[in-house]
């Protein structure tokens, strides 16, 4: 559904992504991890358009994300941004409604189609007991899921999750992964999502990517991916690594009591 | 009052009643521009009587009415009033308009048709004509208002590009760049003021701004372009709303964000430079009418646009009726109006409704 080939972008000449390869099937859930600056963001700007790819290709079920227009890009992959930057004095369903915009163009305005779109979308992430409320007055967590409502309403077969959760506390960002997760299976999209606890990823991904030095090195599923030695070289931390108690997900744990790179080394 | 022109609940929402709330606002604006109109022509320095200026208008307009009044009220009425208050809501929803457009487009509340360099440039540009030997008396064929408007779209043109940084324009630098060049066009005209004692009265009085040269050949060469960066600007209501979310999210929602910026500035420049052209330098009413819609009838632009432009007409005419009724037989400038009548106004709506929250 989503593949990258060999992407190249950055910014100003200096190269971000060097070389990236990376697919997500239909229905399939990836995390993408790495330290910070190792370039997660970029490459879902760049898959999504906004920032442009020096070399290499991405094509977005099938077709080569340069040979669309950014209507019908936004036709098939929606971004649930870092942060919930919504512009206050709009109701929940204005703000999901803007998700119509690939649909709608520039000067058109909503139909009943949009608005049946954008109900079902408020429905699936149980936002459509508030629809009619300004967003300034929900919480977080509530103001996340109308994000994510948003982007359904584009009717994507792709979603990209851009450290959605960074901001939530705990219950919210296992809720929030979960949603997104279980709705990506369900309606068969490639979910394809930023993340920075390893712990969560490993929760909820079917796969893990590690994104360092610009390039996918390693690829796989939790098991396989998270390794306390590959940790340990990605993140520059020594980390002890358990089954979950009941799923059996590995979780990861700091390990400050080994002599690594922990507190108080430099780095 | 308020409560009337609210959103309706949402029981059942479907496409009609999500269009719904744009009429009561719309006609609540429309009554009150012509309430307003009516009576700015009422009013005046010569002692006509209503209704006799009701005939008059009414026989202007075709109406079969005996003539019964002298030639000097018909000229008072039909050449004096009538376009002095058409020419005072035009400028007045123009500017409204324009800076409801650029606030949307800059995301920044105080961002109005100035702010890119629009008035410093027309400023200088009739400066230069007013000092020069050529013949100022305005009129359709005079080139003060030709040379304001060359002036307000060089300076937002260069703005424009020292703005640009490779194929984005931040609004960071959009804003620095028109303070600077703002700035240019401001110590040009004063300059041009010292250096040419005989000049420097008329350039003030045409940067002061004002509507008490009205005239019918003003009016006419304001209207092509009001009414058309209206009704191109109407409909881009939504794209405004979108453009309020990050500019990222705006184009990854499919909206080519650099293209539509350029094109929604160019049309509210050029209107707002017409504006300018005809009436000189008229403050605040461009960046104090758009909160002002906003903080009665919400954030979304396609409410936003057409209100800003019916309170705007109202705001000017009505400023322009007490800048010529407070001293008579003198007329203050309109400026001072409405610098004195829109900041109160505009803090007191801002604390009774509570609605501070929209600028958060």
């Amino acid at each position: 559904m989503l593949s990258v080939r060999d992407v190249w972008a950055g910014y100003e000449g200096r190269s971000v992504l060097r070389g990236v390869d990376l697919k997500v099937g239909a229905g399939e859930v990836v995390a993408l991890v790495g330290p910070n600056g190792c370039g997660k963001t970029t490459l879902l700007r760049a898959v999504s358009g906004v920032l442009r790819i020096e070399r290499g290709d991405v094509r977005l079920a099938g077709d080569e994300l340069r040979s669309l227009s950014s209507r019908e890009r936004a036709q098939r992959l929606a971004v649930v941004p870092q942060g919930a930057a919504l512009p206050p004095g709009f109701s929940a369903l204005e703000q999901v409604l803007l998700g119509r915009t690939p649909y709608v163009g520039l000067i058109g305005s909503e139909g009943p189609d949009d608005i049946a779109a954008a109900r079902k979308a408020m429905l699936l992430t149980d936002c459509w007991p508030f629809a009619e409320r300004p967003v300034e007055e929900l919480s977080g967590g509530e103001r996340q899921r109308v994000v994510l409502a948003r982007a359904l309403a584009q009717e994507p077969r792709i979603l990209l999750l851009d450290e959605p959760t960074a901001h939530l506390d705990l219950a919210h960002q296992v809720r929030t992964f979960q949603l997104a997760a279980q709705l990506g299976r369900d309606l068969g999209l490639a979910v394809l999502a930023a993340v920075h606890d390893l712990t969560l990823a490993s929760l909820f991904a079917d796969r893990i990517a590690f994104l360092e030095g610009g390039r996918i090195t390693l690829e796989g599923t939790p098991q396989e991916a998270l390794r306390p030695e590959t940790i340990e070289r990605v993140y520059g931390l020594p980390v002890a690594v358990m089954a979950h108690p009941t799923t059996g997900r590995p979780v990861v744990l700091p390990d400050i009591s080994r002599n690594g790179h922990a507190a108080g080394t430099p780095l | 009052m308020l409560g009337v022109l609210r959103r309706p609940r949402l029981s059942g929402v479907d496409a009609a009643s999500l269009r719904r709330p744009l009429l009561g606002p719309f006609a609540f604006g429309l009554g009150g521009v012509a309430l307003i109109g009516v009576f700015s022509l009422l009013w005046g320095a010569a002692d006509i009587p209503p209704m006799t200026v009701v005939r008059i208008l009414l026989y202007h307009l075709g109406l079969p009415v005996e003539v019964d009044w002298p030639r000097s009220w018909d000229a008072i009425v039909w050449e004096v009033r009538v376009p002095r208050m058409l020419l005072a809501g035009l400028v007045g929803a123009t500017l409204a308009y324009s800076g409801t457009t650029y606030q949307g487009v800059f995301r920044n509340p105080l961002a109005d048709p100035y702010l890119i360099g629009v008035a410093a440039g027309a400023g200088l540009g009739a400066a230069l004509v007013i000092v020069s030997p050529l013949p100022y008396t305005l009129g359709p064929l005079s080139p003060v208002p030709a040379a304001a408007f060359l002036g307000a779209m060089t300076a937002v043109t260069i703005t424009y590009l020292l703005a640009r940084v490779g194929p984005v324009v931040p609004t960071v630098t959009l804003i620095l760049a028109g303070t600077a060049v703002s700035s240019v066009g401001t110590a040009a005209v004063s300059y041009l003021m010292l250096i040419d004692d005989n000049r420097a009265l008329s350039l003030l009085s045409w940067l002061l701004g004002g509507f008490n040269t009205a005239s019918w050949e003003r009016v006419w060469l304001l209207v092509p372009y009001a009414l058309l960066g209206g009704l191109v600007l109407l409909p881009f209501g939504r794209a405004l709303n979108v453009l309020q979310l990050s500019e990222d999210q705006a184009r990854q929602l499919g909206v080519n964000v650099e293209a539509l910026k350029v094109g929604l500035l160019v049309v509210a420049s050029l209107a707002t430079a017409a504006a300018v052209a005809v009436s000189g330098i008229i403050g605040f009413v461009g960046l104090v009418v758009p909160h002002i819609a906003r903080l009665l009838w919400g954030p979304d632009y396609r409410r936003l646009l057409p209100m800003s432009a019916l309170v705007g007409a109202s705001f000017m005419i009505l400023a322009d009726l007490v800048a010529r009724s407070i001293a008579p037989p003198h007329e203050i400038p309109v400026g001072i109006v409405t610098a004195f009548a829109g900041a109160p106004f505009f803090l007191y709506l801002l604390r009774r409704q509570r609605r501070a929250s929209l600028y958060a």
